[in-house]
């Protein structure tokens, strides 16, 4: 009898796969990095307009337009920026005069510990809470949860955030409703209370969809003819949830978890708006706001690569938790 | 002592749209070793017996009633009780194999777990007994098994697993549900070969589900029929094939398409109605409606089950008359035009030529690393007379439907040619012309999908009247209660959707489509096989019977062989995207033939005593067309293989007469001798 041949099942097979996803994932960034550049270039900015001012002359700017090398052709001055780019050159700020690279590392470190400490809620709260949901449908803990994470989406999360500040900081005085930082750097230890409100306000809307999303995976698994084989076999209820159930159900929940990463690093503008927090999403509104360009190209690139890399980090999780994908 | 013992079971499925009486009274026991077959149609509620035996049944189910296993009320056991007996004395085995394991286990950790659950046992001596228990199941290599994944299992060793799984802690009761349904008919004789010697083996009892009439036959000791939620017949299994006393057991096994029967002798018996809606029953017999011994007595007072031999029961008030005139029942007439055959013209109306149909695989960084060729259809001709039918036959995964979708401009012709009717159409169907469309038409195997759900009967007959401007527009009403009334349908049908249709109405609804442009040809893709029997029979006559009266020729795809040699003048046997014998229907099921044509005409379950096919079994499943094997492409599971030549050459045709042509190395005579042997060996 013939058994497919299949390539060995260890973790070789496993790193072959990141290795091919990770080529993939280059290919698209290149890809991407060349529509920015493209688009950037399509805007109707004149970078020596903005760097000397209006007062200045055409002369003056015809020469700063030469030295920036602005008037070569496309495909060479793309050559030219994303190999500086790639090298850390990140160009200067028109606005704010200032090197790119050193602010945006600055506030994506921000966001990323605020995003840290988000998922850090939102994670275990929200696929727990989407279990418990989908093992009991239709039951009062369902419809709890179910109607709970409905009205938790619905809210805007400005709203939300605002009820937070009156609620914990101006009434019970427990936690900082100001999350400005002196020196625009986070430091975990130090500032821990300041991200609290913020990180539940963002976890908020995301905990009720991502609960939704694993309720209903819960309950499709379920009712599946493989749990079927399971109870039927005598399992103890508790392997047949952990063991069967569970993994097959965080399928789907993971690609929303993973997709969504991206958008707490990168979205939360109003979030940080509200609590004065310095944030990359701020910095980035400010720079479309502004037509600063070495900013929008950098913050463009920098949303990219998270998206990029956290669809990527979805495709690894879901061929552990899915053998059909990693030994197709 | 009686293993299992069922005594007036009531099953309700309650829901916002009624309370739906699933199973009604139902009674059975088996004993130690035997197989208990229970029979019939969908919604009948076989698989809700089945489920209850397991306690596994919806939420808002009602279920009254004893089901006594041993000492056991299932019907009334806690759930820690229910567990103990789940896995362990009472195990199940399911119709779809590949859906009822779990695709992110291994096929080890699903089986160890089992002998965990119930004794405690883990590690190197539970390994052991799994591929002991894996041996038993004739598995290859079980220590290799183990380590895969379902996916990576074809369906054959999937079905291999599940049986090993139920069989792991020798259970006393065993219940399969359609086991092998949803197998290729090659790999469900491996499957019933193998659960006749490990019923003996293991002395079991079984519950053996089943709509298939030929697999109860083949396996069961006694069998139940149901029939909208009750058992109308109980019987030994012999006695209940040669002696029916139900007439819906009468009709079920008249509705089969036998071994013999061609359409040249006559249309195929069919059971008229449908079985009727379990929220709401008719009143007395219920299948009175559709009985033709049904007097008015029979809808005053329900039937009970009656004993009518010994061993034997049925649950009709007429059953005397049913086994003395058996002649009440109507027999279908042979067609009153003469056939087709000897009259045709021998000018081909289709001609496939070299007929090649590869699809490109992309893999690796983006597609751009490497691509492979799939060989889906390599190298097929043949030719179709007008008004005649081709029937096409193989296993599935062999190119059946590519070749249907080829010749429809479906799929992209890699090379070849098609001819039709004088013109070219190798081209796809976008470049074809409307009068080119319209002379070529399709039936499918789902007409749930392929009937659209928001468009009424009568809108999606217009459509083809319309687009081919078959009739003016005033007279298009007519003209579909007309093509309505030919598929023994109505006005009344006019204004439903495909939702408020039976399978046999949606499917009668897509042939009428197909012939309402009043084609030459009609390709049916296995236009039946989502049906039950009795619904199965009328369609195929209501097909001869149009292709009769309008005169057009059908290619007809099925992978039931019964069915195709019933319906078809010439036939194609068709493996791994080739030919390996083709020619008229009552030539290719008889010596000397393919060795493939021969398996498969083996693996065929029939009803009749003494008429058991010779047993020749094929290994494993069909080779993926990626990388087809070489020479004969039949080698690698050929139980005729000669020797080396079968590997590196590949066959030529032999013309057995008649146009009948094989393509095999073996010689003729050789085949025929050796062929016809061994048909007698089996015969006496």
């Amino acid at each position: 009898m013939v058994v497919t041949a299949h390539s060995n099942p260890t973790g070789n097979n496993m790193l072959r796969f990141i290795l091919r996803r990770l080529g993939t994932l280059l290919i698209t960034m290149l890809v991407l990095s060349i529509l920015i550049f493209i688009l950037s270039d399509v805007m109707p900015i004149e970078p020596a307009l903005m760097i000397l001012g209006r007062e200045s002359t055409p002369e003056a700017r015809a020469a700063l337009t030469e030295q920036l090398g602005l008037n070569k052709p496309l495909p060479e001055r793309y050559v030219a920026w994303i190999s500086r780019f790639i090298q850390g050159d990140w160009g200067e700020s028109y606005r704010m005069g200032v090197e790119v690279l050193p602010l945006v590392q600055r506030r994506f470190t921000n966001s990323l510990t605020l995003a840290m400490m988000a998922a850090a809620i939102i994670v275990p709260v929200s696929l727990l809470l989407g279990i418990i949901a989908g093992l009991n449908e239709s039951r009062w803990p369902d419809r709890v949860i179910s109607i709970g994470s409905l009205i938790s989406i619905s809210i805007p999360d400005f709203v939300v955030g605002l009820v937070l500040i009156v609620l914990f900081s101006w009434g019970l005085r427990l936690l900082p409703g100001d999350s400005s930082l002196r020196g625009d750097t986070v430091n975990l230890m130090e500032h821990w209370q300041k991200l609290v409100l913020p990180a539940i306000t963002a976890s908020v809307v995301l905990i009720g969809y991502i609960a939704r999303v694993t309720r209903v995976s819960m309950i499709e698994v379920m009712d599946s003819p493989y749990i079927r084989t399971a109870i039927l076999k005598g399992l103890p209820q508790r392997t047949v949830i952990l063991r069967h159930a569970l993994r097959n159900a965080l399928i789907a929940p993971v690609a929303v978890v993973t997709t969504q990463l991206a958008w707490l690093v990168g979205g939360l503008i109003v979030i940080e708006r509200l609590f004065n927090y310095p944030g990359i999403g701020s910095l980035f509104a400010d720079a479309a706001l502004r037509n600063d360009l070495p900013m929008i190209q950098a913050s463009a690139m920098i949303a990219i690569t998270l998206v990029v890399l956290s669809q990527g980090l979805a495709d690894v999780i879901y061929a552990l938790l899915n053998p059909r994908i990693r030994f197709g | 002592m009686t293993v299992l013992d069922i005594r007036h079971l009531n099953v309700s499925y309650v829901s916002s749209r009624g309370i739906a009486q699933a199973v009604r009274d139902l009674s059975l026991t088996i004993q130690p070793s035997e197989t208990y077959g229970l029979v019939g149609e969908s919604g009948c509620g076989k698989s809700t017996v089945a489920l209850a035996i397991m306690r596994y049944l919806p939420r808002r189910t009602r279920l009254d009633g004893q089901i006594l296993f041993q000492d056991t009320d299932i019907a009334t056991a806690p759930p820690a009780v229910l567990g103990q007996l789940r896995g362990n004395r009472i195990a199940m085995v399911y119709q779809d194999p590949q859906s009822s394991l779990n695709p992110v286990l291994t096929i080890e950790k699903q089986l160890v777990e089992v002998i965990t659950a119930h004794e405690g046992a883990t590690g190197e001596d539970a390994r052991r007994r799994v591929i002991e228990m894996l041996e038993q199941v004739r598995m290859p290599d079980p220590a290799y098994v183990l380590q895969r994944y379902p996916h990576q299992l074809s369906g054959g060793m999937q079905q291999r697993v599940v049986i090993a799984m139920a069989l792991l802690l020798r259970p006393d009761l065993v219940v399969m549900d359609e086991p092998t349904t949803g197998l290729d008919v090659t790999i469900e004789a491996g499957v019933l070969d193998l659960l006749n010697d490990l019923r003996r083996e293991f002395k079991m009892a079984i519950l053996f589900i089943s709509h298939n009439l030929g697999v109860i036959a083949r396996i069961c000791d006694r069998v139940g029929v149901m029939y909208a939620g009750e058992l109308i017949e109980e019987a030994p299994v012999r006695q209940l094939f040669d002696r029916p006393h139900h007439p819906y057991t009468t009709g079920l096994l008249r509705c089969v398409p036998q071994a013999i029967s061609r359409h040249t002798s006559g249309a195929l018996y069919s059971i008229p109605g449908r079985v009727p809606p379990l929220t709401a029953l008719p009143r007395g017999c219920t299948f009175a409606a559709r009985c033709a011994f049904a007097e008015p007595g029979c809808t005053q007072g329900a039937p009970q089950l009656e004993s009518v031999a010994a061993g034997h029961a049925a649950r009709c008030f007429r059953w005397r008359t049913v086994i003395e005139q058996p002649a009440a029942v109507p027999v279908p007439q042979p067609p009153s035009t003469p056939a087709k055959s000897g009259t045709s013209n021998r000018q081909a109306l289709l001609t496939v030529s070299n007929l090649r149909v590869y699809f490109t695989q992309l893999m690796g960084l983006l597609g751009l690393a490497r691509s492979r060729r799939i060989r889906v259809i390599d190298d097929v001709s043949f030719s179709l007379e007008p008004q005649r039918t081709l029937g096409i036959v193989g296993e599935s995964g062999c190119g059946k439907s590519t070749i249907a979708g080829a010749v429809a401009g479906l799929k992209p012709v890699t090379s070849g040619r098609i001819d039709f009717g004088g013109s070219d159409f190798t081209r796809p169907i976008a470049r074809r012309s409307r009068a080119a469309l319209r002379q070529m038409q399709m039936v499918f195997q789902n007409s749930d999908s392929s009937l659209n759900p928001r468009h009424t009967v009568e809108k999606t007959l217009r459509r083809p009247l319309r687009c081919f401007n078959i009739v003016p527009r005033g007279h298009e009403r007519a003209h579909i209660i007309g093509l309505l009334k030919a598929v023994n349908l109505d006005e009344t049908y006019l204004d439903r959707r495909p939702r408020q249709l039976s399978g046999g109405e949606k499917q009668r609804v897509a042939i009428a489509r197909a012939f309402a442009g009043e084609p030459q040809l009609i390709l049916c893709d296995e236009p039946i096989s989502s049906l039950d029997v009795s619904v199965q029979a009328a369609v195929l006559n209501l097909l001869q019977q149009l292709q009769r009266e309008r005169r057009v020729a059908l290619m007809f795809i099925a992978h039931d062989l019964n069915v195709v040699r019933y319906l078809s003048d010439e036939v194609a046997v068709i493996y791994l995207g080739k030919i390996c014998e083709i020619g008229p229907a009552e030539a290719i099921f008889q010596p000397p033939y393919h060795p493939y044509t021969e398996a498969l005409v083996s693996a065929i379950p029939v009803i009749h005593a003494g008429a058991q096919p010779h047993a020749i079994r094929l290994e494993g499943s069909v080779p993926s067309p990626a990388n087809p094997p070489s020479g004969c492409r039949f080698h690698t599971r050929c139980p005729r293989k000669i020797g080396s030549i079968c590997e590196q050459q590949e066959p030529l045709g032999q013309d057995a007469g008649d146009s009948h042509i094989i393509y095999c190395h073996i010689p003729l005579t050789e085949l025929r001798a050796v062929q016809t042997q061994t048909v007698a060996q089996h015969s006496n």
